[in-house]
């Protein structure tokens, strides 16, 4: 077992391990023991093979004992989305389609990780193809939340939220097309960013919505993301939308990001529609953020509810085409026909039923006659949702709302309505048509014990604010942000 | 979007529906489609259609090859490989 405090924070975890106070083994097991213990119930992960975790670490604490420390996640293990890929371990998408696939090579973002002596724990659960918002489209099965296993953790990287949540992972990356990296972190209570367009590598992260993709860190407080983010952020010449440049950890780190600062508030972010406790926390965060010397900008930004609908034209159509790979000749398992295409058929009827309504939707909408009223139109939506990020940024440095409308909804309360799932994007579907920075932190509790995630907003490249600004907030805020001991509601 | 319409797509997306997923996928999708209609309310007339974040820039890198290091690996982790190939069925008569 890990003493408390290092359960708590990765950076001290890491700090200690260097230190040789705990080995990279004693780490490792702990988390394989609380995976033993609590995934039964919260069921975050898809893959977890101990023999090769413990293997990992050991191979570390070899390196150590030859007095060779270096590496900013020493000894630090980290769950991996499963559409992230991975050598040694299967990356499948939680999807019937990928059943036991293993690529040969690591993504990016797990190399990175490596490098810098992280050790890959296990994938996480995932909607099939990161395709929703609670994990119920999993074809495997669903997270729970841990803060009450009736609910759900958010999606599509519910998984990775609910380990760093129940203290199964101390770090996690999670993919965020519209949301699934910021939507979980809120509703499971830990810290989750989605980082400017091309800031983080998208090689060997299998491919959704390819304008909309992002890796992004989630962890329980600021410091640990801010060190993970540092990590996985630069450019990686394998993706051709890698952006020059890396994340200014130094910045990340200020303390007086408050001082002066600007906070646009959009009208619309608080609409009826927006749950009273949620609401009632943003409010608090504003006013500590007042406090500290920042200024609000009340603001409007009409477009914002077009902007769902805009996504999920973007998001099927970009996804009927990436998703066409899947038919059975170079991954996965092939359902064999005498005839081409009807191998082809056979094998996608592995696809479990949101994939499927996706790729039709997109299938339709760039279809002949359908092109311009849907494809185009929707197009054209977005470019008008980045002229008004754009007015709004002249105007403020960052934008502060609630990341979600409700805390965490009860299991099946929406998956048979996929109109009403699709709505819990609001607020975190706007970014990514932009291709900005959103990062969303714990910003308090409902009387019922869920957490409240706030998001913050920046442009282009403003990454490192946003972490400062958040880092600030959660100081002042003071909120208890250690892992549960144990997962709640049974 | 009725159930032949539904028919039309799926084989166009190489997707095989059964009659219930017909059905059911065409009622879904007609009511995702009508909550689409939204959209007709945001004047677009001359704006130019975004494909990608306003700010993308593809940066260049010199014209080298670097080709991929293990080409063979991915082949073998297909259903079917021979050697450098993949084996498929019959695509013609």
């Amino acid at each position: 077992m890990l003493p408390a405090d290092l359960t708590r924070s990765a950076t001290a975890l890491a700090a200690a391990v260097r230190a040789r106070r705990v080995t990279a083994r004693t780490a490792a097991d702990h988390y394989l023991g609380r995976i033993a213990a609590h995934d039964g119930a919260v069921r975050a992960f898809l893959h977890v093979d101990p023999a090769v975790v413990r293997a990992q670490a050991d191979a570390l604490d070899a390196r150590i004992a030859r007095g060779d420390t270096a590496g900013a996640l020493l000894g630090v293990p980290v769950a991996i989305k499963d559409n992230l890929c991975t050598t040694g371990q299967p990356t499948t998408c939680a999807s019937k389609i990928l059943a036991d696939y293993r690529p040969p090579y690591d993504a990016h973002v797990v190399e990175r990780i490596r490098a810098e002596g992280g050790v890959i724990l296990g994938k996480t659960n995932l909607d099939e193809f990161a395709m929703g918002a609670s994990t119920e489209n999993s074809g495997v099965a669903a997270s729970r939340n841990p803060h009450d296993l009736k609910r759900v953790p958010g999606g599509s990287s519910g998984g990775s939220a609910a380990a760093v949540a129940a203290g199964l992972a101390p770090l996690a990356l999670g993919s965020d097309t519209g949301g699934s990296v910021r939507q979980p972190a809120a509703l499971c209570g830990i810290v989750g960013h989605r980082p400017t367009y091309g800031a983080l590598s998208r090689h060997g992260l299998i491919a959704f919505a390819s304008s909309l993709d992002q890796v992004g860190p989630m962890a329980l407080n600021l410091e640990d993301c801010t060190l993970l983010m540092a990590v996985i952020a630069g450019h990686d010449s394998r993706d051709s939308t890698s952006r020059p440049g890396g994340f200014d950890a130094a910045a990340a780190r200020r303390d007086d990001a408050l001082s002066g600062l600007r906070i646009g508030v959009p009208a619309e972010y608080h609409s009826d529609a927006l749950d009273p406790e949620v609401r009632a926390a943003v409010r608090q965060l504003e006013d500590l953020a007042v406090g500290a010397g920042a200024r609000l900008v009340p603001l409007s930004m009409p477009l914002t509810p077009y902007a769902i609908p805009t996504y999920y034209l973007v998001v099927t159509s970009e996804a009927s085409s990436n998703l066409a790979r899947f038919d059975g000749i170079r991954y996965g398992p092939r359902d064999e026909q005498q005839e081409l295409a009807a191998s082809y058929a056979t094998t996608r009827r592995r696809f479990g039923d949101e994939v499927k309504r996706r790729i039709m939707l997109g299938t339709y909408a760039l279809s002949a006659g359908y092109y311009d009223a849907y494809y185009k139109k929707a197009l054209q939506v977005r470019a008008r949702i980045g002229e008004e990020f754009a007015r709004a940024f002249a105007r403020c440095d960052v934008l502060l709302g609630p990341t979600t409308p409700t805390p965490a909804f009860p299991l099946g309360e929406k998956s048979d309505d996929p109109v009403q799932m699709y709505l819990c994007d609001v607020f975190t579907a706007p970014a990514p048509l932009a291709g900005l920075p959103a990062l969303s932190m714990p910003c308090g509790k409902s009387k019922a014990g869920l957490p409240i995630g706030a998001q913050l907003q920046g442009p282009t490249g403003a990454d490192a604010r946003l972490f400062a600004v958040a880092r600030a907030l959660e100081r002042r805020l003071a909120l208890d942000l250690s892992p549960l001991e144990a997962p709640r509601g049974a | 979007m009725d159930v032949r319409e539904a028919e039309k797509i799926a084989g166009l997306a190489r997707l095989s529906l059964d009659a219930a997923e017909r059905s059911r996928f065409a009622g879904q999708l007609t009511a995702i489609l009508g909550y689409f209609e939204k959209l007709r309310e945001v004047p677009t007339e001359g704006v130019a259609p975004a494909s990608h974040p306003a700010d993308m820039r593809s940066p260049l890198r010199a014209d080298d090859p670097a080709p991929f290091a293990t080409p063979l690996e991915l082949v073998a982790r297909s259903h079917r490989p021979e050697g450098e190939l993949y084996r498929v069925p019959r695509v013609l008569e």
